[in-house]
């Protein structure tokens, strides 16, 4: 039996196997009651108008932008009280964009079920939590966002290059959009990589966005 | 009694995916009739399916501590009726069945004279 105070929750996973797996074992614990389940966020969204819940278990790949603004939608327009990530994606930079987007909890789908349990009744309660495993990012990533950027001088021409590069544009797609040969582009992200002091696409992402540059 | 039952076999690291199909196989008219066993590693898989001999297996392929590879060719080299669900939770796409069954010689032969539409039923009729 539910009751009036039971945490009210959606689940979004296109995984159909593993939500409709999760959905029957939260639906036994009398303190959730599970409004409902869905594979993407528009049909997610048009269910949760209607009945808003307490908490979204959602996961998604954080490592599309596009992603982090349909999580940030759920929160502004009040279709649920908190959102967690309940996912695979253990990189920095796909944990950067959960955090970003307003999360209130990263869960590892590895944990044991017990463990999400406990971690959906701390969230509820105003918690945030974190995978232990998660822990060591986080910290990183907290330095990372500690170091000045003593030589962050980026142009804005940079500026746009790196966002096309967090788009997912390749050097000839960004080349194009900028109308400038693709030797420019690679010459423009050679400065940025050495100005970021970063080594790849990935990194230059992941600072960009700690150092709020990016989105 | 559970030589009656039908065997079947979950196999994942993922504790939430094998307990969340243990749950949907829970609410089956015939789940009275299932002996169901969970396996987290290879080293269990291999042990419960040739101790049992699974009547149907759900295996999580891409999982590490699974080692599709180990588990195919035992899966291959064994000969019983089964139907195995391999599934991959790190990828939402398509899961692939195969329905295995173990006909004699004479029965082979017939079969290969059966219209293809029909081999389904002749199949089922054990």
């Amino acid at each position: 039996m539910k009751n009036e105070n039971s945490i009210r929750i959606f689940l979004i996973d296109n995984h159909a196997l593993f939500r409709k797996g999760l959905k029957a074992i939260l639906a036994d614990y009398p303190n959730f009651d599970i409004i409902g389940d869905s594979s993407n966020y528009l049909q997610a969204e048009s269910i949760l108008q209607e009945n808003p819940v307490d908490m979204i278990l959602i996961d998604t790949d954080f490592y599309t932008i596009k992603n982090n603004e349909f999580s940030e939608n759920f929160l502004n327009k009040n279709l649920t009280k908190k959102i967690v990530a309940l996912t695979f994606a253990k990189s920095k930079l796909e944990f950067l964009n959960a955090i970003k987007s307003g999360i209130h909890g990263y869960i590892l789908k590895d944990e044991e079920i017990e463990y999400l349990i406990v971690c959906i009744e701390k969230i509820h309660s105003g918690r945030f939590i974190v995978s232990e495993s998660m822990v060591d990012k986080l910290v990183e990533l907290l330095i990372q966002k500690s170091e000045f950027p003593i030589n962050f001088l980026i142009s804005d021409r940079e500026l746009e290059v790196l966002n096309l590069i967090q788009n997912g544009y390749s050097n000839s797609q960004i080349g194009k959009h900028l109308f400038l040969s693709e030797n420019t582009i690679k010459t423009h992200i050679k400065h940025i990589y050495k100005k970021m002091s970063v080594s790849n696409r990935r990194e230059a992402i992941e600072k960009g966005i700690l150092w709020g540059i990016l989105k | 009694m559970d030589q009656e039952k039908t065997f079947v076999l979950i196999a994942s690291a993922n504790s939430i995916f094998r307990n969340g199909i243990l749950k949907i196989l829970s609410k089956r008219n015939d789940f009275q009739n299932l002996f169901i066993e969970q396996a987290s590693d290879i080293k269990e898989v291999l042990k419960k399916y040739s101790k049992n001999k699974p009547r149907v297996l759900i295996i999580d392929y891409d999982d590490k501590n699974i080692k599709k590879k180990l588990f195919m060719n035992s899966f291959f080299q064994d000969q019983h009726n089964a139907q195995l669900l391999l599934v991959s939770l790190e990828q939402s796409g398509n899961v692939v069945f195969y329905d295995r069954q173990v006909l004699s010689t004479d029965e082979a032969h017939l079969w290969l004279q059966i219209p293809w539409n029909e081999n389904k039923s002749f199949l089922n009729s054990e």
